[in-house]
């Protein structure tokens, strides 16, 4: 079976006015199969985020490969980098990040809306979404009118809204109590198995990164499977 | 609709969580309203003097004067075949009427009170096809023979002349060569029978009119010769394009070609500088309002940085995030744009049917401030308004699209 993610000798450094330069990692290679749901953990400031944030494509690796779903993210210019996050990579971050102005149904359907589609075919879609998140007689209300519990699984199910190669989920249930924590989780790992998705998913909650098929932890610039 | 738009109208017509930007956006559109209709208003009062003025003016001017070119070989300064002219013009369609006209300075005395005056010599049944002399007489008649003048009402007031007073007109053919020849210059004494009112001070005080035969007299101007050919046209706004005929019909080094327009051109050039510099000054007002919706959008930019983040993250492009907050500041600006033209309308409007702001009957020839509106202005107007609000929307647009998404979404 193909990988659908590989990672070759990924560094990434910023610069610093301190110190001059701040090394995060150097040198991390894995691999992910399709389906497959990994766990990333790590202290507080080792570099999950930015990890995430290069396989999504939102961050530029100082060094190394990323090929996702075949494609050399590396050879895409801007345009066609926008375009391949909106089909291959679904987001999932520790804040919903719903947009206030949009109901819940409107989220859901927002890449399909930027893909160019319009909103009344993509509504179809985003309403099964919702349906399996639990929330479809909620589709009128905006954020506001959300618990947080409910407008991250409006931005769970935002995530799968293309159907993408990959799923990026960075501290999903870090704004989230304890038992909310694990619904969503759950939840998360129900869809994924239902979709055949893969997921990644930054946490530093050791007991929930245990559900997942693979762990890896990140420390000190390395990464680890255990 | 593209989803950029979308975005922005939804962006645009929200309540925000920080009502402090809502006020500052509510403010510039209001602002921008202000602006237009002010912009309307000024520039409709200035097209109704301008139509007073130009009315005025084009009552007593021909549509079209045809003169002989000053800058001929000619001695004499006359057209020398009028009845040749006259079956060339008289083939145009547009001319209504034409009639020859003989007209130069001249001196008059009423007592020992002297006026130098612009002595018209037009026959009797010509000057209505030509001029709006006869609408014009205030007391009198209108009777142009060999003994009668026709004087404006500011010279008979300040020659202190009546009906029925005589006036000694003196040519001034001859007069430079007084001083060293004897030389007797033609003068004739005339009657006044009517006395015209214009409204033009101009024209009132400085204009008298008699009969052909009495001015070529008084000028040494022989048959079938006068000083120009004047034409009315069936519609005034014809009058370029039969120029342009006459043009290329005549030939141009011996005659001279005016307009209407032509023939006060310094002042219709200065109503049109000064409905330029209102323009300015009053898209100003609009400038301020734009630099408001600048203010919104950038700190609207600033608080929304998560939310671009989030769209560049699920495959937003720079230019469409560009796209959203350019077209946010443009709804914004095309609303105020929209309300101030249909203010701007209803106050014209409404001085139009209902003369709310009326003017001093004895300073002014007419009795309410005239306004008449046209379409051009309210193109002029929203193409500029529209603009300067585009300038302020480029900048904070484009700091949009600059957002990192990697530092936007970073949970703090």
């Amino acid at each position: 079976m193909e990988n659908i993610l590989e990672v070759q000798s990924l560094g990434k450094r910023y610069a610093s006015s301190g110190t001059g330069v701040v090394e995060v990692f150097h040198d991390i290679s894995f691999e992910v199969k399709p389906g497959e749901i990994v766990a990333l953990t790590g202290p507080s400031g080792s570099g999950k985020s930015t990890l995430l944030n290069l396989i999504g494509t939102l961050d530029i690796p100082t060094s190394g490969e990323i090929t996702i779903d075949g494609e050399d993210t590396s050879t895409l210019n801007s345009s066609e980098l926008a375009s391949f996050r909106n089909k291959k990579i679904g987001f999932i971050f520790q804040f919903h990040h719903l947009l206030p102005e949009f109901t819940a149904l409107e989220n859901i359907g927002m890449p399909a809306l930027i893909a160019g589609k319009k909103l009344d075919s993509a509504s179809k879609r985003a309403e099964e979404l919702l349906n399996e998140v639990g929330l479809l007689d909620r589709r009128s209300h905006r954020p506001a009118e959300l618990s947080g519990g409910e407008a991250q699984r409006v931005a769970v199910a935002r995530a799968f809204m293309m159907q993408p190669a990959l799923v990026l989920a960075d501290e999903p249930t870090g704004n989230l109590d304890n038992q909310n924590s694990d619904k969503l989780f759950d939840l998360m790992l129900s869809l994924a198995a239902k979709f055949n998705q893969t997921f990644i998913i930054a946490t530093h909650n050791t007991d929930l990164a245990q559900k997942a098929q693979r762990r890896f932890h990140l420390e000190k610039g390395e990464l680890k499977e255990y | 609709m593209r989803y950029e738009l979308f975005l922005a109208k939804r962006y645009a017509l929200s309540r925000r969580s920080q009502s402090f930007i809502t006020i500052i956006s509510i403010l510039s559109a209001l602002g921008i309203t202000v602006g237009v209709a002010a912009l309307i208003c000024v520039l409709s009062v200035f097209n109704g003097f301008s139509g007073v003025v130009t009315g005025i003016l084009v009552n007593f001017d021909p549509h079209i004067r045809i003169s002989a070119n000053i800058s001929s070989d000619s001695a004499t300064k006359v057209i020398s075949n009028i009845p040749e002219l006259t079956k060339q013009v008289v083939r145009l369609t547009e001319v209504k009427s034409m009639a020859p006209v003989l007209k130069q300075k001249a001196v008059l005395v009423h007592y020992t009170l002297p006026r130098v005056v612009m002595l018209t010599g037009i026959d009797q049944h010509d000057v209505k096809k030509v001029s709006g002399l006869g609408e014009s007489i205030q007391s009198g008649k209108l009777i142009l023979d060999d003994s009668s003048i026709i004087i404006g009402q500011l010279l008979a007031d300040n020659l202190a002349i009546v009906i029925g007073d005589t006036l000694q007109v003196f040519s001034p053919i001859g007069m430079e060569r007084i001083l060293t020849e004897p030389v007797t210059p033609k003068t004739r004494i005339l009657i006044v029978r009517g006395i015209f009112a214009a409204n033009n001070r101009d024209y009132d005080g400085t204009n008298a009119y008699t009969s052909n035969s009495v001015a070529r007299d008084l000028f040494d101007i022989p048959e079938g010769s006068a000083t120009t050919l004047e034409l009315r046209l069936n519609s005034i706004n014809d009058a370029p394009e039969v120029k342009q005929q006459l043009a290329s019909m005549l030939d141009t080094s011996k005659y001279h070609i005016d307009t209407w327009y032509d023939l006060h051109t310094d002042l219709y050039n200065v109503m049109e500088m000064e409905r330029w510099i209102a323009y300015v000054i009053l898209i100003l007002i609009v400038a301020v309002a734009s630099f408001s919706i600048f203010s919104a959008l950038t700190l609207t930019v600033f608080e929304k940085r998560r939310d671009i983040g989030l769209l560049v993250a699920l495959g937003a492009e720079k230019k469409n995030i560009q796209k959203i907050y350019l077209y946010q500041g443009l709804l914004t600006g095309l609303l105020g744009t929209i309300a101030g033209c249909i203010l701007g309308f209803a106050v014209v409007w409404a001085q139009k049917e209902f003369g709310f702001f009326t003017l001093d009957t004895s300073v002014y020839i007419i009795p309410a401030l005239p306004v008449e509106l046209r379409w051009m202005d309210f193109v002029a107007v929203s193409i500029g308004a529209m603009l300067l609000v585009a300038f302020a929307s480029f900048m904070p647009s484009r700091r949009a699209a600059m957002t990192r998404p990697a530092e936007a979404l970073r949970w703090e």
